[in-house]
C-alpha cells in the first residue's frame, strides 16, 4: 500500500461522525454532571446565606440588642420597685440618673408595640421622674423591629423579658433575665 | 539484503503513519474541544473553594463572636460573684465587736468555681464611715468592671413598718429628720408587708406623709392603702421582695432576779444591766436610767402601774428586752421618757409571741426605737414621736406627728450587730 493510499484510507477514517447514540450518552453524562455541579453550587450558596444570616441577619442582630439593651437597663436600676403590666406588655423600672443623685430621678418603660401597620416593634422610653413619681420630659427609642411577641415578667429583685422576633424568614427568641442591682 | 530493505520499508511506513497523524490532527482536529473538561472542573473547584472559604470564615466569625460573648457573660458573671463575696466578707467582719476597718477584704485573680473565669476586688472605706467596693471580672480578653457603695442596714431601715395594719387619724403629719446632722430633710419610708384590703388607711384634713408608702410583696397599692385625703409626697408602690421580722437573741447576761420598784427613783446604771424575772413599777414609781449603757432583759413582762415612769438619762443608753408583755395600768397615766433627745438612746426589744398593746399618751413627746412585731402601737392625740417602729400595727389618732430618725438606719439591738449588715446602696457597671 503506497503512502496516498495510506492516506486516503486515514483520512476517510478521521473524518467519520458521532452515532446519535454516542451524542446521546455524552449529553446525557454532561447534564448529569453539570446538574450535581449545579446543585452543589445552589447548595453552598445557600449554606454560606444560612450561616450569614445565623451570624449577621437583621432579626439576629436585633435581638443581640434588644438582649443587651434590657440587660444593662435592669442591672443598674433600683430594686425597691418594678411596675409590670398584668398582660405583661410593658415593664418600667427606676434608676438614678448618676453616681450623685440622691433620689431614683429616673425611669425606663420598655414596651411592645403589636401595631400590624409596624410590624410590631419593641421600644424603650426614657424619661424623668420626680420623688412622689410624677414623670417629667422623656425621649422613645425603638429597640428593635420585627417583633412578633414580647411579654415581661418579674420575680422579686429581677427582671425577664421574653422576646420573639420573626422577619418571615427568620426566627429568633430572646430570653433575657437580669437582676436589679441598686438601692 | 532483503531483510535489510524490509526493515527500511518498515522504517518508512512507521515514519509516514507519524506524519499523517501530525497532519490529521492538524487538520481536523477542534481546538475549542481540546481540554473543556478539564476547565469545566477547575470552574467547578474555584467555586467550591470560594464559598467553601467563606463557609469557614463565617463559622470562624460566629465561633469568635460565641467566644466573645460567652466570655464578657464569664466576665461579668465573675465580677458580680467578686462582689457578692466582698458584702459577704464585709458582713462577716461586722460580727467581730468591735468593729475594725483597718484591714478590709481585699483579693486578687480569685477563680470562679466551675468557671475559667477570676475575679478580683478590693473594698476602701473614707473617714464618713463610707465603703466603696470595685470588683473586676477576668475571663479571656473579656473584662467587667463592677462597684457598690455599702451602708449598713438594720432593724430600723424605716419609719413604721407593720405586718398589718397602718392607721393615721386626721390631720397626722409623718416626715424624716436625720438626729446627726439635724436635718429635717431626710427620706421617708412607712409601709406594711400586708396585701390585704385597707391595711393603711389614711386619714384627710392636713395629714402629710413626707414619703413613699409601700405595700406588701406584689399587692395592689390600689386597695391595700386607703387614702381619704393625706397628702404623699412620694411614691406608694408594692415591694418586691418579702421582708424578715427576725427573731432577736438578747445577749447572755447575768442572773438579777425580779426587780420590784416602788414608789420613788431607782437609779440603774451599767451595772445594773441583767436578766430579769420581772420588772413592776409600782405606783409613781421611777426606774432611772443613768451612767453608761444599761442593757435589761425581761424574762417575764415589765408592770408599770400609775404614775410609774422609766427615764433615760442623757449621756445614757438603755436597750430593753421583753419576753412577755409590757402591762401598764392604764397606760395614759405611766411614761416612758428619753432624755437623750435621741431616739437610739432608748430601744424596745418587745419579743412576746402574744398579740400585746402599748400606748403612748395625749399629748407626749417620745424618743424611741421600737422592734415589736407581735405588737400594737398606740398613739393617742397629738403624740410628737421622733424614732422608728416595727410593729405588727401602728395607730395614730389625731394630730399625731412623727418623725422618722435617719441616724437609726444600720442600728441593731443591742451590743451586738446582729441583724445588721452591710448592705448594696448604689451600684455602677463599667
Amino acid at each position: 500500500m503506497s503512502v496516498e493510499q495510506g492516506m486516503r484510507k486515514n483520512k476517510l477514517r478521521v473524518q467519520r461522525g458521532f452515532t446519535i447514540i454516542e451524542l446521546t450518552i455524552a449529553a446525557a453524562i454532561g447534564l448529569i454532571v453539570m446538574l450535581g455541579i449545579t446543585a452543589i453550587l445552589v447548595d453552598s450558596q445557600r449554606g454560606w446565606q444560612r450561616m450569614y444570616n445565623t451570624i449577621y441577619s437583621d432579626v439576629v442582630t436585633d435581638s443581640y440588642v434588644a438582649g443587651k439593651t434590657f440587660d444593662a437597663v435592669v442591672r443598674r436600676a433600683s430594686r425597691q420597685r418594678i411596675s409590670l403590666d398584668e398582660a405583661g406588655n410593658w415593664a418600667e423600672v427606676y434608676y438614678y440618673a448618676d453616681a450623685n443623685s440622691a433620689v431614683v430621678d429616673r425611669y425606663a418603660r420598655f414596651y411592645y408595640d403589636s401595631d400590624p401597620n409596624t410590624g410590631g416593634r419593641l421600644y424603650i422610653e426614657y424619661g424623668t421622674v420626680t420623688s412622689d413619681g410624677v414623670k417629667g420630659a422623656s425621649s422613645t427609642q425603638t429597640v428593635c423591629e420585627n417583633v412578633q411577641s414580647c411579654t415581661f415578667e418579674g420575680a422579686g429583685r429581677a427582671a425577664q423579658m421574653i422576646l420573639i422576633l420573626n422577619d418571615g424568614s427568620q426566627r429568633a427568641t430572646v430570653m433575657s433575665s437580669a437582676v436589679m442591682h441598686n438601692q | 539484503m532483503n531483510s535489510k530493505k524490509i526493515a527500511d520499508s518498515g522504517q518508512r511506513i512507521a515514519d509516514s503513519r507519524k506524519k499523517l497523524n501530525t497532519i490529521r490532527y492538524t487538520l481536523y482536529a477542534k481546538p475549542w474541544a481540546c481540554g473543556s473538561a478539564v476547565l469545566l472542573v477547575l470552574f467547578a473547584v474555584v467555586m467550591l473553594s470560594v464559598i467553601g472559604a467563606g463557609l469557614l470564615n463565617l463559622g470562624m466569625q460566629g465561633r469568635m463572636l460565641s467566644i466573645r460573648t460567652a466570655s464578657e457573660i464569664s466576665a461579668r458573671s465573675a465580677a458580680d460573684a467578686g462582689l457578692v463575696k466582698a458584702v459577704f466578707e464585709m458582713n462577716e467582719k461586722l460580727k467581730v465587736i468591735p468593729w475594725n476597718d483597718s484591714n478590709l477584704p481585699q483579693t486578687t485573680d480569685e477563680t470562679l468555681a466551675n468557671c475559667d473565669a477570676t475575679f478580683s476586688y478590693t473594698v476602701t472605706g473614707d473617714s464618713n464611715g463610707l465603703y466603696t467596693v470595685v470588683s473586676i471580672g477576668n475571663s479571656g480578653h473579656a473584662q467587667r468592671q463592677v462597684g457598690s457603695t455599702l451602708r449598713p442596714k438594720g432593724l430600723f431601715e424605716y419609719g413604721l413598718l407593720t405586718r398589718e395594719t397602718i392607721t393615721l387619724e386626721m390631720n397626722t403629719r409623718l416626715y424624716g429628720y436625720d438626729s446627726d446632722t439635724g436635718s429635717t430633710d431626710a427620706a421617708l419610708t412607712i409601709g406594711t408587708i400586708s396585701t390585704a384590703p385597707d391595711s393603711i388607711v389614711l386619714g384627710g384634713g392636713t395629714s402629710i406623709i413626707n414619703g413613699d408608702v409601700f405595700v406588701g410583696f406584689e399587692g395592689d397599692t390600689e386597695t391595700v392603702i386607703q387614702n381619704d385625703g393625706a397628702v404623699i409626697n412620694g411614691r406608694t408602690y408594692a415591694l418586691v421582695e418579702e421582708l424578715p421580722f427576725p427573731v432577736i437573741t438578747p445577749p447572755s447576761l447575768p442572773d438579777m432576779g425580779t426587780m420590784d420598784i416602788v414608789a420613788g427613783t431607782t437609779v440603774l446604771g451599767p451595772a445594773g444591766s441583767g436578766k430579769y424575772t420581772n420588772i413592776t413599777l409600782q405606783d409613781s414609781g421611777i426606774l432611772q436610767i443613768d451612767g453608761g449603757d444599761v442593757v435589761l432583759h425581761v424574762t417575764g413582762n415589765v408592770v408599770m402601774n400609775s404614775d410609774s415612769q422609766i427615764q433615760v438619762e442623757a449621756g445614757s443608753f438603755l436597750t430593753l428586752y421583753v419576753d412577755g408583755s409590757m402591762i401598764g395600768d392604764s397606760l395614759n397615766n405611766v411614761e416612758i421618757n428619753n432624755y437623750t433627745g435621741v431616739p437610739v438612746g432608748l430601744k424596745l426589744c418587745l419579743m412576746g409571741e402574744s398579740e400585746q398593746t402599748i400606748e403612748f399618751k395625749n399629748n407626749s413627746d417620745i424618743f424611741v426605737a421600737i422592734y415589736a412585731p407581735n405588737t400594737n402601737v398606740i398613739f393617742k392625740n397629738n403624740t410628737n414621736f421622733r424614732g422608728s417602729i416595727v410593729a405588727k400595727s401602728v395607730y395614730m389618732q389625731n394630730n399625731s406627728i412623727f418623725y422618722y430618725d435617719v441616724a437609726l438606719q444600720g442600728e441593731g439591738i443591742g451590743n451586738s450587730n446582729e441583724w445588721v449588715r452591710f448592705a448594696i446602696d448604689r451600684w455602677q457597671e463599667e
